[in-house]
């Protein structure tokens, strides 16, 4: 099991990748994944948070990224020849490497304990 | 009556669903869960299970543990909400209220609820641009302070809420388009939960005037609908998705005639496909219960490359406890419910011998069977309608 952490330049080309790794479509037309990995779509993260007054009125917008955020937990990867876990193919391309959980986490797995 | 071939009754945490029959374990399912996820233990409490190993779920009536537990199976949600059980973390913007924290004993058994007392303007604390289209179902423990009155609001330009009454648990006022729950979790805690009418805007948890105070714990916005509770702290947190699946062999099932049963609840009628059944281990031979994408439909199916049955019953609520059976037998089919005999077919094929080799809750690759499921048994010969009756009956 092990975490990563990546960044797209868009919606778009997150899906896209997110989608290779496996789908299928139903008799009723629902497409469903056909892998075991967890994915989670966070988009456009805050990076800065935004400037509330003490009337409750926004001072400043918060900022966001302007790269597609996406968190993934990896189930059952292979190792390599030399029994290290790597990125999937082109997906390290895309990652990014944070101290601590940064905006995301899973459910009582740690990324710094987890990540490549 | 006959024995089972395979029996399940829910009595043991692990990485499988453990069996009963047959008593050599091939009859257990394989579990995964890649993470945490919480509970109601047998003492009432919400709990942590660890990465990876099943929940027994135990059911509360007025607020105390009344009857046997379930496995409780989830699909994948986060809770974007951040500082879960710290209302006086910055995180939560002060919106007009003191908090005191850690005031009282929480659902978790622990000394860390906080204390929210209005003092002026919006009462409550806040965090903007948070409800959204996806993200609309919010849940949080409350108990009555010195308010019985307990408000999960969007404070944006048209405030709209949900009022819950802690002293009656009830639900006192919803505003048009808006829907809200409550349970009752003991010691005065309730879990309240409010589903917005798909709008934007500043989620809002607090009282309704000044010197007004409830205790609150365990706040959470997800998407879909309402499940168990995801503690958060510095990030939004995912639990990930459940499964249960590959129980027994061809050696433990009859392809020819038998029973399926399964004593169980959906977690929501959210019209989505779930699927509960024995296969070949492929979409090509099942005999499947599970629920549509019509409103509280229990359907079964019998397909060996086309439908020999198809029965449905409409329930009056899919996610209360039902004992559902189907009869299969080549030209004698029959869905019973609660016991009665709500659909039959008398007209089909079933399979070649030694075709049916598994058992899972997930049949057809994406419908997985999320649920609480209280009992399962397979038996290898068609009951008779009063056995029928007898097993289904609650």
């Amino acid at each position: 099991m092990n975490i990563g952490k990546y960044k797209f330049d868009s919606k778009e080309a997150a899906l896209k990748k997110t989608n290779s790794l496996g789908t299928a479509t139903d008799e009723n037309g629902n497409e469903y994944p056909t892998h075991k990995h967890t994915i989670v779509h966070l988009g456009n993260i805050v990076l800065e948070q935004a400037v509330i007054d003490e009337d409750g009125e926004v001072e400043t917008e918060a900022v966001l990224s302007e790269d597609w955020h996406v968190d993934v937990l990896w189930n059952g990867l292979e190792p390599n020849e030399d029994g290290t876990i790597d990125h999937p193919y082109g997906w390290k391309s895309k990652s990014v490497n944070i101290d601590g959980d940064g905006v995301h986490a899973f459910f009582g797995l740690s990324y710094d304990a987890l990540k490549f | 009556m006959a024995k089972p071939t395979l029996a399940l009754i829910p009595a043991t945490q692990g990485s499988k669903f453990y069996s009963v029959l047959p008593s050599n374990g091939v009859g257990d399912f394989d579990f995964t869960r890649s993470g945490s996820a919480t509970r109601i233990n047998k003492d009432g409490l919400i709990e942590t299970v660890s990465n990876g190993v099943s929940r027994l779920n135990y059911p509360l009536v007025d607020g105390v543990v009344n009857g046997c537990p379930s496995h409780l199976l989830e699909p994948t949600k986060q809770n974007v909400l951040q500082r879960s059980e710290e209302f006086d973390n910055a995180y939560w913007i002060n919106n007009g209220v003191t908090i005191n924290a850690n005031q009282t004993i929480s659902p978790s058994g622990q000394l860390n609820a906080d204390l929210l007392t209005g003092v002026s303007g919006g009462f409550g604390v806040v965090r903007f641009s948070t409800w959204s289209a996806t993200n609309k179902v919010a849940s949080c423990f409350a108990k009555k302070g010195s308010t019985n009155l307990f408000k999960i609001a969007n404070v944006s330009s048209s405030n709209r809420y949900v009022l819950f009454d802690l002293s009656n648990g009830t639900v006192s006022e919803e505003s048009v388009g808006w829907t809200g729950f409550i349970e009752n979790y003991g010691n005065g805690w309730y879990r309240c939960t409010a589903i917005s009418n798909n709008e934007t805007g500043t989620f809002s948890l607090g009282v309704t005037a000044a010197s007004e105070s409830v205790y609150m714990w365990g706040a959470q916005l997800e998407s879909g609908y309402k499940t168990s509770y995801i503690p958060t702290t510095t990030a939004a947190v995912t639990r990930s998705a459940e499964t249960a699946t590959d129980s027994a062999d061809a050696a433990t099932f009859n392809s020819l005639e038998g029973v399926l049963y399964i004593e169980t609840s959906a977690l929501s009628n959210d019209l989505s496909e779930r699927r509960f059944g024995l296969s070949d281990g492929t979409s090509s031979n099942v005999i499947r219960v599970g629920y549509t994408s019509v409103s509280n439909i229990i359907i079964a199916v019998v397909y060996n490359g086309s439908n020999q049955a198809v029965m449905t019953y409409t329930s009056s609520d899919i996610t209360q406890n039902s004992k559902i059976a189907v009869k299969y037998k080549e030209n004698d089919f029959a869905l019973w419910v609660d016991g009665v005999e709500r659909s039959t077919d008398t007209s089909g094929s079933v399979f070649s011998e030694n075709t049916l080799n598994s058992l899972d809750f997930n049949i057809g690759g994406g419908s997985h069977f999320y649920s609480k499921t209280k009992d399962i048994r397979v038996y290898n010969t068609a009951l008779t309608d009063q056995e029928l009756q007898t097993l289904t009956t609650i």
